[in-house]
């Protein structure tokens, strides 16, 4: 996973191949939210995320077996000073998105 | 000729200070302590599990990763709030990473120290061996991440 984040823009864009493997090129975008962007390349896997008004839009990606499954990010991660903040990601995927990443 | 310009390396914020597999951890509220239940790494697993069909199996081992980060600036020094994305990958024996977790971890202003647990019900896995939890933290312009810290877990035949 590589991410770009455009202080200008406040968009991120995260790409879910390594620097070698980046050969694809978006075929496709499916608007998942309206600050949610997700590329497709010519076979249909997902190729990245992006994530506009990104410092307002904060969440937790998860890629493994074909699945791309999205985590808020719990409230808890803005603790009260001199406490040890605490991010938890448990329980279930959020209502944001989860999708396949295999070919459709 | 000029030597060739290096890029400047980043250098990462904050720092990984521990990080381990447990069944189960349990904050104190009152004191804010973090108790951790039956650290984890290995796994034992009947020969019959991997021998069924090839290909990744779903392991329902229910555990939880637990890390504590620290800001590498102090805080009298630089008590801005910080945000770092940091990758969590599971990587099989092969070296090929089954599970990406992307999460921003953010330190608030005056907080030195971030906890940063992940429960997960269970894994898939392709093969008996070495499984490597490697958390990263990933640079926002693009180029790789760094490793920090490795967490081992073997999967072992019995």
């Amino acid at each position: 996973m590589l991410i770009r984040y455009d202080n200008e823009a406040d968009a991120k864009y995260v790409t879910l191949l390594s620097e070698n493997q980046k050969k694809g090129v978006v075929a496709r975008t499916e608007k998942i939210k309206p600050w949610l962007l997700v590329d497709y390349d010519k076979q249909g896997k997902v190729f990245g995320v992006e994530i506009l008004n990104a410092s307002q839009n904060q969440i937790t990606l998860v890629v493994s077996q074909n699945r791309l499954e999205c985590y808020p990010v719990p409230k808890s991660i803005a603790p009260t000073k001199n406490k040890y903040p605490s991010l938890e990601i448990f329980g279930e995927p959020a209502e944001e998105f989860s999708l396949s990443l295999a070919k459709k | 000729m000029a030597a060739p310009k290096k890029k400047k390396k980043q250098v990462p914020l904050i720092q990984c200070v521990w990080g381990l597999l447990c069944s189960l951890s349990s904050i104190d509220q009152e004191r804010n302590n973090i108790s951790l239940f039956n650290v984890v790494d290995q796994i034992n697993l009947p020969k019959q599990f991997f021998s069924a069909s090839s290909g990744p199996k779903p392991l329902p081992f229910a555990h939880e990763l637990v890390t504590l980060w620290r800001r590498t600036i102090d805080t009298t020094v630089d008590d801005r709030e910080l945000l770092v994305e940091v990758e969590i990958a599971l990587v099989d024996p092969r070296g090929v990473a089954i599970q990406q977790v992307l999460s921003p971890l953010k330190f608030a202003p005056g907080s030195r120290r971030a906890r940063f647990r992940i429960k997960t019900d269970g894994i898939q896995i392709t093969s008996p061996g070495d499984y490597i939890y490697r958390i990263s933290i990933i640079p926002s312009d693009g180029t790789e991440p760094t490793v920090v810290w490795t967490i081992p877990l073997e999967v072992k035949e019995k």
